[in-house]
């Protein structure tokens, strides 16, 4: 047993391999953690005031700029709340299509995450490039399966970073046949890399290191849920997205420019390892043998899973973006006209990074009078705290600095973040004499 | 100053590195703005190319889908983008990685988060890949952001330089 008292401060001053810019600070008295803040520092973005007075094609074309990553995470929620204020049905197409879509977006994030992020963390290398010279062939089966999820939203959206392609009631454009057969048969052999990826992720050296947390995620009818479903948890929450905010509340901590969440007055998660938590039954049973047969089990407590998650949904959007695509059709009409109108709608999707509500209100000419954006990294920097704090104290705050700094931003990249979506809002307080 | 020479290969094995390997030639953009000038040169590029089966072209939306590529340690890279902030519009600038790195590093943190082209560059050369040579031509984009501006155009002085710097790397030793 230690008897190791120690005093002191940990500054992890910029966070590597996160987008966006954050600090971690510790302060430990007599052997415990007193004080830790996950402080994210970087200027407010202001979107949701950007928005008002804009037409709902300037807001899917808007939201998009919030992240060069999940793009067409911020569209599709967009749209979703659209739609259901304009009272616009969308065609099975166009619901198929957005999946496929989205999976591009799954498959592309994930990717970047696992291989260039993560990984490195795990084997101990300090870069992507480092890890690449000992694992040519992992890194480039990553970037392969990277460049294919490019290669889906650019497919449907005209580019892949900040893609243009959505539009209330559909798509402008439906790509042609032979462009998706195309792209059909570098999916085929994305299929068998995912495969070897799951396999390879779930015998990484991964800490072992269960703790107690909520997972949030969005539940379909039937499917591994992406573009739509209700809200639920692991502790029994089931609601429809437009009660979020009966459940959900959005506060200011003085360290951040992103503003905290919790559910019912206490942390939890969201991402990858939530919704697999909460959607086990919704994989394909090939899928769920395979896992078997690798040992990892979920539902998991272990966050560090959330790599082995990961990667079993680069295969789920393979998968999906096939069986969605098999017999495809051009569609004549790829999109339906859609009406002006008034009103309230409320749209939530499954970002690569967990669950992402838009709430907009919208006037007679269906210019945006409101809108609020709840992003998936604020939802989770309360559960990242949390985690940090158990983390660092299982692994001995009699360590040194540098390993207590090391498992920190391990912790923290371990989630994704993405601080820069995050950072949307400025509450701002005049005092004057 | 940007010029033409052989890219850093220090510390590396070169035996194994066979001479005139594939050229693949891929213009950097996006449909839009002044960014699509890398896809023109593509475009160009691969029309005056046709006849040629030593190499391959193709217009990339963002540096790291070169990976959907079958590049490997013999072949040759070369990359066309836009830049700014390098002379008048329509200014040809040849970059080696290393002078890359030292021309935009201060820009580097203004890039969306994913592989940006410096970092992209830095996993080709790490993977052993493109060890016959790696090449950047910048073309300096039209000023300003107007967006009721006309898209823009390679002009015929700047596609015949251009296509003479492409030749120039190919038809090189």
């Amino acid at each position: 047993m230690s008897h190791n008292k120690r005093t002191g401060e940990i500054h992890v001053p910029v966070l590597a391999r996160v987008e966006g810019e954050g600090a971690l600070d510790i302060r430990i008295q007599a052997g415990r953690i007193e004080e830790l803040r996950l402080r994210i520092f970087e200027p407010p973005r202001l979107f949701e005031k950007l928005l008002e007075g804009r037409s709902t094609q300037d807001v899917i074309d808007s939201v998009a700029r919030i992240c060069g990553i999940c793009p067409v995470a911020y569209q599709m929620s967009a749209v979703t709340a659209i739609e259901s204020i304009l009272g616009v049905t969308p065609t099975p197409w166009v619901e198929a299509m957005r999946r496929v879509m989205y999976c591009g977006e799954w498959l592309q994030s994930h990717s970047l995450h696992i291989h260039l992020l993560a990984a490195p963390d795990f084997l101990g290398y300090d870069s992507a490039p480092a890890m690449a010279r000992d694992y040519p062939d992992e890194v480039r089966r990553g970037l392969r399966l990277q460049g294919l999820g490019n290669e889906i939203i650019g497919t449907f959206g005209g580019r892949s970073v900040h893609p243009v392609g959505i539009c209330p009631g559909g798509f402008f454009h439906a790509p042609d046949a032979a462009t998706m057969q195309a792209l059909r048969e570098r999916l085929t052999e994305g299929l068998d890399e995912a495969r070897e990826l799951i396999a390879w992720v779930a015998s990484l050296p991964l800490p072992e290191d269960d703790q107690d947390f909520v997972s949030v995620s969005l539940r379909h009818a039937h499917d591994y849920p992406i573009t739509a479903g209700r809200i639920v948890s692991d502790q029994g929450l089931d609601i429809a997205p437009e009660d979020f905010e009966q459940h959900f509340r959005e506060f200011q901590v003085p360290y951040s420019t992103a503003l905290h969440a919790q559910l019912d007055g206490h942390p939890y998660l969201v991402g990858p390892l939530a919704r697999i938590n909460n959607n086990l039954d919704r994989l394909p049973a090939d899928l769920k043998r395979l896992l078997d047969d690798c040992g990892v089990h979920f539902p998991s407590r272990n966050m560090f899973h959330s790599i082995v998650a990961r990667a079993v949904e680069i295969h789920v959007a393979l998968g999906e973006a096939l069986r969605l695509t098999e017999d495809y059709d051009p569609a004549a009409e790829p999109h339906v006209e859609t009406p002006a109108q008034a009103g309230i709608g409320f749209g939530c999707t499954e970002a690569p990074r967990g669950i992402l509500w838009h709430r907009y209100a919208l006037d007679e000419q269906a210019r945006v009078l409101e809108a609020q954006i709840v992003p998936p990294t604020s939802q989770n920097q309360a559960r990242m705290e949390e985690d940090l704090a158990a983390s660092l104290t299982r692994l001995g705050l009699e360590r040194d600095d540098d390993a207590l700094r090391l498992h920190g931003e391990m912790v923290i990249r371990n989630y994704d973040p993405c601080i820069s979506c995050a950072t949307h809002f400025l509450d701002f307080h005049a005092t004057r004499d | 100053m940007p010029h033409e020479t052989e890219p850093s290969v220090a510390g590396r094995d070169m035996t194994d590195v066979r001479p005139g390997g594939h050229a693949y030639l891929f213009g950097l953009g996006s449909p839009h703005g002044g960014d699509l000038l890398g896809w023109l040169a593509a475009d160009g590029l691969r029309e005056a190319l046709n006849d040629r089966d030593d190499v391959s072209v193709d217009c990339l939306a963002q540096p790291v889908d070169l990976f959907l590529h079958a590049v490997t340690a013999s072949d040759r890279l070369l990359l066309v983008d836009a830049m700014r902030g390098q002379g008048p519009p329509g200014t040809l600038k040849v970059f080696s990685p290393g002078e890359l790195a030292e021309t935009f590093e201060p820009l580097s943190s203004l890039s969306s988060h994913g592989l940006d082209l410096a970092g992209t560059l830095a996993l080709v050369e790490a993977l052993g890949l493109c060890r016959a040579g790696i090449r950047i031509i910048g073309i300096e984009m039209p000023a300003g952001a107007d967006p009721d501006a006309p898209p823009p155009r390679l002009g015929e002085e700047e596609a015949r330089r251009l296509h003479e710097a492409v030749m120039d790397w190919l038809d090189a030793d």
